[in-house]
């Protein structure tokens, strides 16, 4: 008896379809890229100020990004950090990157107090970071 | 055969859209973090250089009564919705070489220093942070 095979390995030379099979991986990456994204997000819970004015910028990829949640709560690159800690990381990725660091950038949520960031500052200060970047909505919205 | 890849073109098109709309359109509010106290050796060629002159403003209060600004007014406060207004309409000459001190009390929200510093951006003036209470 003849088994049925998904492989027509008849003369016409045709073999398995892949382009479904590659229609649904895509689409879970995008889903899970997307969901990745919105728990992301949901985790950090920031929310920046707008702003009429600001700079932006496509090269700076090492840059480090402080997070001051509401609560006071404060992240070094997504990952929670006490703020007497924040002085020594950022010294020792100065000292690693040299050259490649991308300055420091401060996303504070619009309602985190400032006692919250001025310690976060003056660590900065204290670890020989000049200036800041504060990470702020484009109140025209932006994108052209 | 078209619909395999108008299938491919229309879920990238649904990612970039996604992924447009969940990073926002953000961008930067540059300042200067406050350097150490006077006590540090004076370079002998800054010697002869002007320092740039420097209005030192505080944002108080922030609690139900709102957030009033100092030092864009005299000794008045002003409220900060009035505040990017004053600041828009002062005589400044010279942007460049005036420098903002801004500080603010410990439970001024983050957005109501940033609208301040943002006016202040908008003329162009550089915001130095200040660190110290």
């Amino acid at each position: 008896m003849r088994m049925r095979s998904v492989v027509d390995r008849g003369e016409r030379g045709a073999g398995v379809n892949v382009t479904p099979m590659i229609d649904v991986v895509m689409c879970l990456i995008v889903f899970y890229l997307m969901v990745g994204q919105l728990a992301l997000d949901r985790k950090s819970s920031i929310v920046v100020a707008e702003t009429k004015t600001g700079i932006e910028h496509q090269d700076l990829a090492d840059a480090v990004v402080i997070g001051v949640l509401m609560d006071g709560g404060l992240t070094l690159n997504g990952e929670a950090i006490e703020v007497d800690r924040i002085g020594g990381e950022v010294t020792g990725l100065v000292a690693r990157q040299g050259d490649l660091f991308g300055g420091v950038r401060v996303r504070a949520d619009e309602e985190a107090g400032f006692g919250a960031v001025r310690p976060v500052l003056r660590a900065l200060q204290e670890a020989g970071v000049g200036g800041v970047e504060f990470v702020t909505l484009r109140a025209d919205g932006g994108g052209g | 055969m078209m619909t395999p890849m108008v299938d491919v073109v229309l879920v990238i098109l649904i990612f970039f859209m996604a992924s447009t709309t969940i990073a926002g359109y953000e961008w930067f509010l540059q300042a200067a973090v406050e350097g150490p106290a006077e006590s540090e050796a004076v370079d002998e060629e800054a010697r002869f250089v002007l320092p740039a002159a420097v209005i030192d403003v505080e944002l108080v209060g922030g609690g139900v009564g709102g957030t009033v600004v100092y030092g864009i007014a005299g000794e008045t406060g002003v409220a900060l919705e009035r505040a990017a207004g004053i600041i828009s309409g002062m005589e400044i000459g010279d942007s460049g070489s005036l420098r903002v001190r801004l500080g603010a009390g410990d439970e001024v929200p983050m957005g109501d220093v940033m609208a301040v510093h943002d006016a202040w951006n908008e003329r162009g003036v550089k915001v130095v942070m200040r660190t110290s209470r």
